[in-house]
């Protein structure tokens, strides 16, 4: 192995550094940056990215990354390199929202970014030029809601290798893993597509929940990297199921349920609970204690995720539900429509 | 003899429930907006009770126990008295799903007795003391906790001895935890609860779980709360019935705040009802490398009341409040 560079950081084998990928001057003199976390094996190997938070709002993967990387793997054992990024972000985590205030565009639906584009822009653009480009695989954290479950999501790929490799790792992870095509909320121009595009297996990982660290799921994210690591020969030792969560292991499509009418909604679900056709997922009453509507579910699955703001609005998307599907019949279209 | 109870425009027969609304002022889009009533008149003579919520936006949990008393449990016909059902008294920071008036940043719990010629926030608090509180003897004012912490409600302190006595006597009765706020902690001079019991209205403000959701649990608790109110102020009959379901039963406290001396990532260990120790570490406060750059440790002993709902903080940060337990006589003097 040789000495590995990240932004200002540069790590001899067998070493953890910690260093600074250089965003943007402030308006104010100040500097923003992505901090990095740097562990550079004795052994030859891979090279994992670890990035957390591109939603400012969502924080959990920066302690799976601590963990992973500062009490876990050993640099005198490890094969390869891991590049943790703890903040992709650092412009709207500051803010504790999604998007940077100053553009309010999602980071991660620019990518490959624009080095004279907007600041968002330019952070896509050093993540991908600077960061990304050093590694072989990428795990892209993001963070679950409150009332929901633990899952992944794989966008489709043009390259069939890529794709299967992509596959294969994120089963080795082992939370429920979701298709998503490339016409779905802006993945054609999300961080893990253009990794992909660029030879580089990659999924998104959400682990509990959002702004806050869920004590219970650090560490199925903290086994999840573990497993990949183990699947392209990082590190020794047989993969963990993650058989304590709902859905382990399977495939599944994502489909949301909407409700019809402004109101309250009482659930009569739980996260994870599984659900048939026309069961009734929740009732929405006017502030007289009318009801106005009856939320049914429009599929068989688990119930991924409800609405914490339970003030909704018709037509709100008020939670999703992961339908079952094999493997084989997923991702076999890379757009949709 | 009973008499036809109007509150804003729904009136009410004796024996019956009618639903209304309190109309409160426009936005520039010209769209009407109120506060929803739900008045429910007793055949039989008795006190009238207010129960409100949602006076801050997001803190929903009084609705669903406004439906669940006035249109699954409490029949007109047997009642003694009459209630008073009254959401969301912050009907344009409900709508947005803000904690107070988006329009003027005003938090209405904080304007009492409002003014009619003053802002959004001035005139909604103005509404609700001169066209509901009036009609009333006795005052409850739900709002919400964060969803890790734990139940428990508020009152205050009252020049006027009897008043406060009764209140307290409500309190216990309601069964939750009970955290003493002084007049001049979080413009509590300026509460609707402040304000009604300067006006000799005993009132509490009750805390259920979580804040935009629903805790069913913590929903189920704050109605058997309601009910044994209306028992302990003969509006209904039957024993008061303990709290036996929340985690921490009945008591009486003060606030203490914990707060990180650095901004960064904090990682918890503890959780919302939790009996803490001074001294004891509630979280590490680390910075995005991994670095420990705070300890935070508990000022005093306590439950834990809430912890902030976000691992994202910065220097001088209240992070978590605790419930220091005091014996009855040194908060209330009774």
């Amino acid at each position: 192995m040789t000495n590995l560079t990240v932004g200002d950081c540069t790590v001899e084998p067998g070493k953890i550094g910690f260093g600074k990928l250089f965003l943007e001057t402030l308006p104010d003199g100040g500097e923003a940056f992505i901090p990095l976390i740097l562990v550079n094996g004795v052994y030859d190997g891979p090279v994992l990215w670890l990035g957390a938070a591109i939603h400012g709002c969502e924080v959990p993967g920066i302690e799976v990354i601590r963990r992973v990387t500062r009490e876990v793997v050993d640099p005198n054992t490890l094969r390869g390199a891991i590049v943790g990024a703890t903040v992709l972000n650092p412009y709207a985590l500051r803010h504790r929202v999604s998007d940077a205030p100053v553009d309010s565009v999602n980071l991660n639906a620019q990518f490959p970014g624009d080095p004279a584009g907007t600041i968002s822009q330019r952070a896509a653009h050093v993540i991908l030029q600077e960061g990304i480009a050093y590694c072989d695989y990428a795990i892209d954290f993001h963070a679950a809601t409150p009332i929901g479950m633990e899952f992944m999501c794989l966008p489709a790929c043009k390259d069939p290798e890529i794709m299967a490799r992509s596959q294969e790792i994120a089963l080795a992870f082992g939370f429920p893993l979701v298709e998503l095509t490339r016409d779905m909320f802006g993945y054609d121009r999300s961080l893990i597509g253009w990794a992909q595009d660029s030879g580089k297996p990659g999924f998104l990982c959400e682990v509990k929940a959002r702004d806050r660290y869920v004590r219970s799921s650090i560490p199925h994210g903290v086994r999840g990297v573990l497993n990949v690591m183990k699947r392209i020969g990082m590190v020794d030792g047989e993969i963990e199921l993650q058989s304590e969560l709902v859905g382990a292991g399977g495939t599944y499509r994502l489909v949301d349920f909407r409700a019809g009418k402004s109101g309250l909604i009482s659930f009569r679900t739980t996260a994870g609970g599984y659900v048939s056709r026309g069961d009734l997922i929740g009732i929405v009453r006017d502030m007289w204690g009318t009801e106005l509507d009856e939320v049914l579910s429009p599929t068989e699955g688990y119930i991924r995720s409800m609405t914490d703001e339970q003030a909704v609005y018709a037509g709100q998307i008020v939670g999703a539900i992961l339908e079952p599907h094999p493997k084989e019949t997923l991702w076999t279209q890379v757009y949709r429509s | 003899m009973k008499t036809t109870l109007t509150a804003g425009t729904a009136s009410a027969e004796p024996g019956s429930l009618a639903l209304g609304k309190l109309i409160c002022e426009p936005l520039a889009d010209a769209a009407e907006i109120f506060i929803a009533l739900v008045v429910v008149n007793g055949a039989h003579t008795g006190p009238t009770l207010w129960i409100g919520s949602t006076i801050h936006g997001r803190e929903i949990p009084g609705i669903e126990v406004c439906r669940r008393i006035a249109h699954e449990i409490i029949n007109p016909a047997e009642l003694h008295g009459a209630i008073i059902c009254a959401m969301p008294l912050n009907p344009y920071g409900f709508r947005s799903q803000h904690h107070t008036i988006p329009q003027d940043g005003g938090n209405v719990n904080a304007q009492f007795p409002g003014d009619p010629q003053g802002t959004l926030s001035e005139r909604t608090a103005y509404t609700i003391w001169t066209q509901g509180i009036p009609l009333c003897d006795y005052v409850i004012d739900f709002h919400a906790n964060e969803p890790d912490g734990m139940e428990f409600m508020c009152a205050t302190p009252c020049a006027n001895k009897d008043v406060q006595a009764r209140t307290v006597e409500m309190a216990e009765a309601f069964g939750f935890p009970l955290a003493q706020i002084r007049r001049d902690e979080w413009a509590y001079d300026r509460s609707l609860v402040a304000w009604a019991q300067d006006a000799g209205k005993p009132a509490i403000l009750p805390e259920p779980l979580c804040q935009g959701a629903l805790a069913e649990a913590s929903v189920d608790a704050s109605v058997r709360g309601v009910l044994n109110v209306m028992k302990w102020i003969g509006m209904i009959d039957g024993q008061i019935e303990p709290q036996t379901e929340i985690r921490v039963r009945g008591g009486h406290f003060r606030f203490v705040n914990v707060r990180t001396r650095k901004s960064g990532l904090a990682e918890y260990s503890v959780n919302g009802g939790d009996w803490v120790e001074e001294d004891q570490p509630i979280s590490v406060v680390r910075d995005p490398w991994g670095n420990e750059l705070d300890r935070v440790l508990c000022p005093t002993c306590g439950y834990v009341r809430s912890i902030l709902p976000s691992s994202i903080v910065n220097a001088g940060q209240i992070i978590g409040t605790l419930l220091k337990p005091h014996e009855r006589q040194e908060l209330w003097g009774m």
